[in-house]
C-alpha cells in the first residue's frame, strides 16, 4: 500500500542524495529530489509528497528555514519532516523539533534507522489523513 | 488507571528512570510505571496494558534486547511499541535494536524535546492502529450478521418448500374426514385411525422442520461433532431448493470428527453448495450435480465441495473470495457468502479453503471448492 508514497529528499550535495536514495530504493517509495530550497518548493508545489528528509546545512536557504515555511503555509504544514544532518549538536536537534520537524537523523545513516522512520512517519500521516476524511464525514 | 496512555519505562538505573518521568510528565498525556529490571517488566505488561515500552539495554541479568524478543514473541505484547533508551551508540547496537522489532532507538544523553516527540509518534500510531483494527473487528461482525441476515431470507423460502407437501396432507386428509362426518359416512375405526397418523406424522415432520431450522439460528459453544452429520443438516436445510431446481447430490463421507461450531461450517457449506447451485440453475444442463467428499489426509480433515456447472471464469476465480466480490445481480447475491466463508474457516477453524476448476467425465468442467480442516485444534 505504501508503493505509490512520494519522498522528497532535499540536499545539496549530490553524494549525500545517493546515499539515501540506496538506503530507500527497495522500500517502494517514488523518489524525487531537490539539491536547493527553491527547488524542493518547485516539487512540493507540483506533487502530493508523503515525508520530506531535509538536510539542514545548504547554502541560501538552509533546512530549517526550508522548514519553517513549509510549516507556516496550510498545504504544507501536514507533511512529516524528518531532517538528515552531519551535525549532532545539542541546538540543532533540540531546534528540529521545535520548530516542527518529525524527527532526526544524523549522518552517516544507518540503514535500518532510516528506513524504519521514514516508514513510521508516512504510515502516521496515512492513519491521520484517513481518520481525518472520517471525521469530515467523507 | 485513567484513560491517559500507559508508558512502561525499563531501566536498572533509578537516575535514568526520574529523567525520563520528568521529561514525560510534562505534556500531562502519560501514566508511567516504572521497572528496574526485565523480569519485572516481563511481570508489568501481564498486569497493565501499555501503550509504549521505554526499554534501557544494558541490564543484568535480562538485558533489553531478550526482553525485547521476548515480548515480540508474545502475541499478547507484541503490539507494544518498544522503544530502546541506551547509552550504546554502536551500529552494531542499533541495527540490532530495529531489527528485533522496535520502533526507535534513543540513544543517551537525549533531549526532552527528542524523548517527547518519539514517544509521541509512536503512541499516536498505535491509538490509530488500534482504532483501525477496532474497527475492522466490527466490520466483520456487521458482515457475519449480514450474511446471517440473507442465509435467513433463503431459509424461509427453503421452510416454504418443505411445507408444502405435509400442509397439502394434512389438509386433504382432515377435510376428508370432515366431510364424512358432516355427510354421516361410516367410515372405518382402522381408515380413521390411519388418516389420523398420516396427520399426525406430517405435523411432526413440520414441527421438525422448524426446529432444524431454530437450532441452526442458535448460538451455541464448540463442541465436538461430526462432519457427516454437518453435512447431512446441510442438506436437509436446503434440499428442497435442490429438489426444486432438479439437482442431484451425491456425497461420499467417512466419520470424521471436528471441534468447533457445527452451525458455523453448516454456514460456510451452504455458502459454498448454494453458489454452486446458482451456477448450476444458470447453466440450463440436464444432468445438474454436487458431490461432497469428505476424508482424512495427514492430520486434516478434507471436504471437497464439487458441481458440473461449468467452472469459473479465470479472470474472476482469484477474487471470488474478497468481500463484497460478486457476479450475480443484486438482488441475488450480497458478495459476502465466499468471503464469509474463507473468514469462519480460516479464524474458527485454523483451516483453508481453496477453489479449483476441474475436468469431469464426458468432457464437463466444474468448480472445486476444498476445506483443509486441521482435526487437533487448540
Amino acid at each position: 500500500m505504501l508503493n505509490s508514497k512520494i519522498v522528497l529528499i532535499v540536499d545539496d550535495v549530490p553524494t549525500n542524495i545517493q546515499v539515501a536514495m540506496n538506503i530507500l530504493k527497495n522500500e517502494g517509495y517514488k523518489m524525487l529530489f531537490a539539491q536547493s530550497g527553491k527547488k524542493a518548493f518547485d516539487i512540493i508545489e507540483n506533487n502530493e509528497i508523503d515525508l520530506i528528509l531535509l538536510d539542514i546545512m545548504m547554502p541560501e536557504l538552509n533546512g530549517f528555514e526550508i522548514c519553517e515555511i513549509l510549516k507556516k503555509d496550510n498545504k504544507t504544514k501536514q507533511i512529516p519532516i524528518i531532517f538528515l544532518s552531519g551535525k549532532d549538536s545539542s541546538s540543532d536537534i533540540e531546534k528540529a523539533y521545535e520548530i516542527g520537524g518529525s524527527d532526526y537523523v544524523v549522518k552517516p545513516f544507518i540503514n535500518i534507522e532510516l528506513i524504519k522512520k521514514v516508514h513510521t512517519h508516512i504510515t502516521l500521516k496515512k492513519l491521520q489523513n484517513l481518520y481525518e476524511r472520517e471525521e469530515n464525514g467523507f | 488507571m485513567d484513560s491517559k496512555y500507559n508508558i512502561l519505562i525499563v531501566d536498572d538505573d533509578v537516575n535514568n528512570i526520574q529523567l525520563a518521568i520528568n521529561i514525560l510528565k510534562q505534556n500531562n498525556k502519560y501514566n508511567i510505571i516504572f521497572t528496574t529490571s526485565g523480569k519485572e517488566a516481563l511481570q508489568r505488561v501481564k498486569e497493565y496494558e501499555f501503550d509504549l515500552i521505554l526499554l534501557d539495554i544494558l541490564m543484568e541479568p535480562m538485558d533489553g534486547f531478550e526482553v525485547c524478543k521476548k515480548l515480540i514473541n508474545d502475541k499478547k505484547t507484541l503490539d507494544i511499541p518498544i522503544i530502546f533508551l541506551s547509552a550504546k551508540d554502536d551500529e552494531q547496537s542499533i541495527t540490532k535494536g530495529f531489527e528485533l522489532g522496535a520502533v526507535d532507538y534513543i540513544t543517551k544523553p537525549f533531549f526532552s524535546n527528542e524523548l517527547i516527540a518519539r514517544v509521541n509518534t509512536h503512541v499516536q500510531l498505535k491509538v490509530y492502529k488500534d482504532s483501525l483494527k477496532q474497527k475492522l473487528k466490527l466490520q466483520d461482525k456487521l458482515m457475519l450478521e449480514q450474511n446471517k441476515m440473507a442465509a435467513m431470507g433463503e431459509m424461509i423460502t427453503n421452510i416454504a418448500h418443505q411445507w408444502k407437501q405435509p400442509l397439502s396432507i394434512i389438509t386433504t386428509v382432515s377435510s376428508g374426514i370432515k366431510v364424512s362426518k358432516e355427510l354421516d359416512m361410516s367410515v372405518d375405526k382402522d381408515t380413521e385411525l390411519a388418516s389420523l397418523n398420516n396427520i399426525l406424522v406430517n405435523a411432526k415432520h413440520l414441527s421438525q422442520t422448524i426446529d432444524d431450522f431454530k437450532d441452526f439460528f442458535e448460538h451455541k459453544d464448540k463442541t465436538i461433532f461430526n462432519i457427516e452429520d454437518v453435512i447431512n443438516k446441510t442438506i436437509n436445510l436446503i434440499n428442497s431448493t435442490l429438489m426444486h431446481n432438479s439437482i442431484k447430490i451425491t456425497k461420499n463421507t467417512k466419520n470424521t470428527k471436528l471441534i468447533g461450531l457445527d452451525n458455523e461450517l453448516i454456514q460456510v457449506l451452504i455458502n459454498i453448495i448454494n453458489n454452486a447451485q446458482d451456477a448450476l440453475k444458470d447453466s440450463k444442463k440436464n444432468n445438474k450435480e454436487i458431490t461432497i467428499n469428505v476424508y482424512k489426509k495427514d492430520s486434516n480433515a478434507i471436504i471437497e465441495i464439487s458441481d458440473n456447472a461449468g467452472g469459473i471464469n479465470n479472470k474472476i476465480i482469484n477474487h471470488i473470495f474478497e468481500a463484497y466480490y460478486t457476479t450475480k445481480s443484486s438482488n441475488n447475491g450480497t458478495g459476502i457468502g465466499l468471503h464469509m466463508a474463507k473468514k469462519i474457516i480460516q479464524e474458527h477453524f485454523d483451516g483453508e479453503i481453496y477453489v479449483e476448476n476441474i475436468n469431469l467425465k464426458q468432457e464437463q468442467v466444474g468448480a472445486k471448492f476444498v476445506l483443509v480442516l486441521p482435526i487437533e485444534t487448540k
